[in-house]
């Protein structure tokens, strides 16, 4: 049994280092100021809309913050206009789901030359 | 209650195999220890008054725009240690890797459209210090001197 004690000690003392090192300069309280973060989510939508290559044939604009934590954006692919509400605390990218925590609006609704 | 304990131990009793897993475990714990103690970490936390002192990797530190839309920690830094992820994105050209060394694990922004360095290879990188979004220390990096 004192195999399956040096075992655990020594597994255990490796998860230890590796969160030691995770945690160590990591600022758990820190957020960026939350245009901040809608701006870069808003970013990320519109690389997923109108592809990696698209220069500056695309842009997008955070328009407005209607509730806590919910972002109104507008994504311009040449001719083509998505407006989409972020949801920056939900928001994820990840290769197997691809963007989750936007939901697709009408650009009617939004201020500017598509809304009123 | 006391015939399942007597099991549970016999079920457990085999120092051949817990034999095996701790010399693994052990094995894995040195890998850790090396791995997360090679390279270094230099900070400037602010501009040097004059070039003379100044090491020859800081001439690098004001070769960029400090990007605004983050706090910076510090003037500049020089991070050298082992890749070990990396991402890309959003925009093209841009990428992340996050390095360990000298215990710390430092994420660095690399130069848009540079070289990715693989897993567990080697990256030496200089530029500002400042949050990353997910609170980890971050180098905006200006230049790559290995990687």
């Amino acid at each position: 049994m004192r195999w399956l004690a040096a075992t655990l000690v020594l597994l255990a003392a490796s998860a230890a280092l590796l969160l030691g090192i995770f945690l160590r300069d990591r600022d758990t309280a820190w957020q960026l100021p939350p245009r901040a973060t809608a701006e870069f989510d808003a970013k990320w939508v519109m690389t997923y809309v109108a592809g990696p290559t698209c220069g500056k044939r695309c842009s997008y604009t955070v328009l407005a913050n209607p509730r806590a934590d919910h972002w109104l954006a507008r994504i311009v692919d040449r001719s083509r206009t998505t407006c989409v509400d972020i949801d920056v605390g939900r928001f994820d990218v990840s290769s197997a789901h691809g963007i989750s925590g936007i939901q697709v609006i009408d650009c009617r609704s939004l201020p500017g030359p598509d809304g009123a | 209650m006391r015939k399942r304990w007597v099991a549970v131990r016999a079920a457990l009793d085999r120092p051949r195999v817990w034999r095996v897993t701790a010399v693994l475990a052990a094995l894995l714990l040195c890998t850790l220890l090396v791995g997360a103690a090679q390279g270094s970490i230099d900070v400037l936390a602010t501009r040097p008054a004059g070039p003379d002192h100044a090491a020859p990797w800081v001439r690098w530190c004001s070769a960029g725009q400090v990007r605004e839309d983050r706090t910076q920690l510090a003037y500049c830094a020089r991070v050298d240690g082992l890749v070990v992820n990396s991402t890309h994105g959003p925009a093209p050209g841009e990428s992340h890797v996050a390095v360990v060394g000298d215990f710390h694990l430092t994420i660095v922004r690399l130069p848009d459209g540079a070289h990715t360095p693989p897993l567990g290879g080697r990256l030496i990188a200089v530029g500002p210090l400042v949050r990353a979004r997910d609170g980890q220390r971050e180098v905006q990096a200006f230049r790559v001197l290995h990687g």
